[in-house]
């Protein structure tokens, strides 16, 4: 190679990627100080693959907010949300189902789980306060739902205890042909099962009170027991759908001696072959020893029948875990902002994380089914277990919890770090898995993208680009999406106005590490608003259009 | 939204001739020998870097610029681009405000109007042109040859004329203070350069499917982007007009030939049908509404003999699916040079969900006889609206709305719905290797 006089050529053994930090001029050699649609392979550099349409027949007008790998037992699918609150479960890119599985008009966004196949559905919103600020609540007076994954309508997970119109409903017990029983005074009541599995609470109770007309009995201890008026049901609204109770389970107290008058006080237990497993026999006849009654079904009366929305749901030792509640701020109620004009004594739930039995992620507790981040007037934004740890997460603060096998309202707690934290979509998912483990996490954080192993690496790994970085909206980053593809070891970020049509693009094959990671700006003509990985590592890109 | 630069000069011209002859403009008119011409154009300087803005050149050279020289605006005569004479005082230049000029040659003269906002952004009236020098010209016997308005990083553009004559004194004071050429005679070319590919206000309608060319709008240095300083307010208010082409870049024929004549006079609809977009120079937004909205075409019957159309009127399929466009509604059928009325349903909102195509009246003739095809070509749509661009391109959403995902290995290029293929915007690198 020719040489001019005194100069030494410069060899660059390297690409390393984009570089915009301090002055252009400062930029280290190798890096480029402009590095738009372009993507690395080991030490080349070419200009990024092209995008094709997903969904291919028929043509559909969809307009996408939010898009989620959804691994039902099927395979991968993907849920969307699209604008007019609007979620579709696509399970063929050849093929738009007819209907939305769920419509709210209010919905912005959502967060999402799917367990067993089954999907966990929260709507929420992003409010502004009085100061501009932007946070996201779960909607106001809207519930989680539970989808079934196979295109039926969802609906709101839990589920109401047996409901009768009057008296005329109650519970009917009385005794039966020649049996064994212990004497005395029983209670009896009925429990719910659903087709997801979630037990409500015990009754028939009297429709829109609180008033129990379960069955009673003072055992002779010579009979079996005849339970009659069973309570059906009911069918699913809107539609006239079956009915999602699959089948139902009579408790019972023990013989109580001394009754004062309100059966909601005593201890119910399911009762050994009490279970009808099915929807339509109304009487059933059960012989059983108090000390048959094991199984405490009491703990039922404390869950939600409905569940509040958050803004993320996540599991963490088979629990469901669901944060950012909107919360009680009424009445009277005449503000979205749930920490204007509180009256004393009434909860702002923003700093609620709500916990569910293990195992039953439709039962959470009204009483200690919950963890109470510490209240900074920032909700909680997202929830990540890691290493047997479970994190909480507000937008620049971190805390840690651990499960002591005893109810969640007593598990300890560790701030972890007051200074970073995760906005709602803030968290990388992994390939097509709708997970996020991977031996580390990757976490979108205001002051740049973390590496989280149990504490945050530093430097960040977008120092390269830490001009860039800072130089987004802060108030915009609930917008931001994040996947992670370990296979080829890139990141992808979607961005927040006035970045929409561009995309932040990591490659780590040289190592995740600020200083190995090379970054690159995917620039479309299109908003990409929200993005997933889908067959394994394939990125794919929603937008609502251009007007959005 | 007036238009600067990210980096560089932008660089946009008008020509005398235009280049597509065999495709020629509907109304054009020349600037021939001797002939006067006037432009005017509105400028916001962020500071007083010198440029060049407006530039004129004759075909043997002659020409004057308007620059920005210390703090100033001159005019300034020209040979071959460079000085030739002494440099006329305009005016200061005003930081950060708008400014309004009109030059008009006249006779063996330029002369400079010009008026600046005294408060930024609120101008809550017409501005008030005076005269602020004239420049003797000495080459008043040349032929006009091209004029470059520019823009730069720090010098915002907007509402751009030529005329090929001198306007008068009173058209100075009207025609700058208007986004539309509803003054006097109209200019030969105009554009609002709210967006930047906005050519979208050219004066007459034109004939051609190809934007730049067909306007004969050359971007010398197309790197324009998006202002954020706004149009002057006064201009937000006027109304201004969009030309807005079809999303399809060949030709667009909508024809119909029943092959033999119907025995009693009989309407037959087209089955071509095609969707419009435009270049962001339009608000679409629900609080601006048109003024008014028509289709164009250029209705025709194809060589070769037969009994052809006596009528065309405009068809359309809404954006639910459902036939719109009566036939034997006057205010539905095309002429030559007159598009029709979009149907009131056809809100800016809608515009671009809506499908055009067209429908032909055939007279009955017994014994029935062979027909010519009858066509519609050319289509376009022209609307007036008053309000703020948005920059967004307005699109068939469908377009650019659903999921879309890598194509890894695919040919270099997003293809979107509806087969719209668009190059990968400004890649930094195509490919490089190292140690190879």
């Amino acid at each position: 190679m020719a040489t001019v006089r005194d100069h030494k050529p410069l060899v660059i053994e390297n690409f390393d990627g984009w570089w915009n930090r301090g002055d252009p001029e400062s930029a280290p050699s190798g890096h480029f100080i402009q590095a738009d649609n372009i993507q690395y392979f080991h030490s080349g550099v070419e200009t990024r693959d092209g995008l094709v349409g997903y969904i291919t027949d028929p043509f559909p007008p969809l307009k996408v907010l939010r898009v989620y790998n959804y691994v039902t037992m099927k395979g991968h699918s993907l849920i969307v949300l699209t604008v007019g609150g609007k979620i579709w479960h696509i399970e063929d890119r050849n093929l738009l189902p007819a209907n939305p599985i769920l419509t709210i008009p209010a919905m912005e966004d959502f967060g999402f789980v799917a367990i067993n196949g089954r999907a966990y559905i929260t709507p929420f919103k992003t409010y502004t306060d009085s100061t501009g600020t932007k946070y996201s609540l779960g909607l106001k007076n809207e519930f989680l739902y539970v989808y079934k994954g196979d295109q039926s309508q969802a609906r709101k997970a839990g589920g109401l205890p047996p409901m009768v119109a009057d008296t005329n409903g109650q519970l009917g017990v009385q005794n039966d042909v020649g049996g064994l029983t212990d004497e005395g005074l029983h209670y009896l009541a009925v429990v719910y099962e659903t087709d997801t599995g979630f037990m409500t609470a015990p009754g028939p109770l009297i429709q829109g009170t609180n008033v129990p007309a379960f069955g009673h009995l003072e055992f002779d201890g010579l009979h079996k027991i005849l339970v009659s008026n069973i309570p059906l049901g009911p069918l699913e609204q809107p539609g006239g759908f079956p009915s999602r109770v699959r089948r139902r389970h009579i408790v019972s107290t023990k013989a109580i001696l001394d009754f004062n008058g309100d059966p909601l006080g005593y201890q119910f237990f399911f009762v050994p072959g009490g279970m009808i497993d099915d929807n339509f026999i109304q009487s059933k006849v059960i012989e059983y020893f108090d000390i048959d009654l094991v199984s405490d079904a009491s703990h039922l009366i404390d869950n939600f029948s409905e569940i509040p929305a958050g803004v993320n749901v996540n599991t963490y030792h088979s629990r469901l875990i669901i944060v950012g509640e909107f919360g009680l701020s009424g009445p009277p109620d005449t503000t979205e902002n749930t920490l204007t004009g509180l009256p004393v004594g009434v909860t702002d739930n923003r700093s609620i994380a709500r916990v569910s039995h293990p195992g039953e992620p439709e039962a959470f507790s009204k009483i200690d089914g919950l963890i109470i981040a510490p209240l900074d007037g920032n909700p909680l934004t997202n929830v990540q277990e890691f290493r047997d740890i479970l994190y909480l997460f507000k937008k620049t603060r971190t805390f840690a919890y651990s499960d002591n096998n005893d109810v969640p309202a007593s598990w300890h707690e560790e701030v972890l770090d007051q200074g970073i934290g995760a906005p709602v979509h803030g968290i990388a998912t992994v390939l097509d898995t709708g997970g996020v483990n991977i031996d580390f996490l990757v976490i979108i954080d205001w002051s740049g993208l973390m590496l989280f192993n149990g504490t945050y690496a530093q430097p960040e790994l977008t120092f390269k680009i830490e001009d860039f970085w800072r130089g987004l909206d802060r108030n915009e980053f609930h917008n931001m999406q994040i996947v992670n593809d370990s296979i080829n070891k890139k990141i992808w970020i979607s961005l927040p106005e006035p970045h929409r049509k561009e995309m932040l693009h990591a490659n780590y094959q040289n190592g995740m590490a600020g200083n190995t990671v090379r970054w690159a700006r995917w620039i479309f003509d299109i908003k990409a608003f929200t993005i997933a990985l889908i067959e394994t590592d394939r990125l794919v890109i929603g937008t609502p259009g251009p007007e959005f | 939204m007036a238009i600067k630069t990210f980096a560089g000069v932008a660089e946009f011209e008008f020509r005398n001739t235009g280049r597509e002859a065999a495709n020629p403009p509907v109304v054009f008119s020349d600037i021939w020998y001797n002939q006067d011409f006037a432009v005017s154009f509105w400028v916001y300087c962020q500071d007083h870097t010198d440029i060049t803005l407006f530039e004129y050149m004759s075909r043997f050279g002659m020409g004057i610029k308007f620059m920005a020289i210390n703090g100033a605006w001159y005019l300034v005569q020209t040979f071959g681009g460079s000085q030739a004479g002494p440099a006329l005082f305009v005016s200061g230049i005003a930081i950060p405000h708008w400014q309004v000029f009109v030059i008009r040659k006249n006779g063996l003269n330029f002369e400079v109007w010009g008026a600046g906002e005294s408060v930024p952004g609120d101008p809550s009236s017409p501005l008030v042109l005076t005269l602020a020098g004239t420049l003797p010209f000495a080459g008043n016997s040349d032929l006009f040859l091209r004029c470059v308005i520019r823009c730069s990083p720090v010098h915002s553009i907007c509402n751009f004329k030529v005329w090929n004559r001198a306007i008068t004194s009173t058209e100075i004071q009207q025609a700058p203070n208007q986004w539309l050429e509803n003054v006097g005679i109209p200019p030969v070319w105009a554009c609002t350069m709210r967006t930047r590919t906005d050519t979208a206000s050219i004066c007459q309608p034109y004939t051609s499917t190809d934007w730049e060319a067909g306007h004969d709008w050359t971007s010398k240095v197309d790197r324009s982007a998006f202002d954020k300083i706004r149009d002057p307010v006064w201009l937000e208010t006027q109304p201004c007009n969009a030309w807005i082409y079809p999303v399809f870049k060949g030709p667009t024929i909508i024809s119909v030939n029943p092959g033999t004549s119907p025995a009693v006079p009989t309407v037959y609809k087209s089955t071509q049908f095609y969707e419009f977009e435009d270049v962001g120079q339009f608000p679409q937004a629900a609080t601006v509404p048109f003024w008014s909205a028509k289709y164009y075409a250029l209705p025709s019957s194809s060589v070769g003999g037969g009994l052809g159309a006596t009528d065309s009127w405009g068809l359309y399929i809404d954006h639910n699916g459902v036939e719109q466009g009566a036939a034997g509604n006057s205010l539905n059928r095309f002429g030559l040079k007159t598009g029709v009325a979009l149907p009131a349903a056809a809100t800016p909102e809608l515009l671009y969900a809506w499908q055009y195509g067209g429908q032909f009246t055939y007279p009955g003739q017994v014994p029935a006889v062979p027909t010519a095809q009858a066509n519609l070509s050319n289509i376009l749509l022209f609307v007036t609206f008053a309000g703020i661009t948005t920059g967004l391109p307005g699109q068939t959403v469908e377009a650019f709305a659903g999921l879309f995902a890598i194509d890894k290995g695919g040919p270099v290029a997003d293809k979107y719905n509806k087969g719209k293929v668009v190059k990968i915007p400004d890649p930094t690198i195509r490919t490089a290797f190292i140690g190879e």
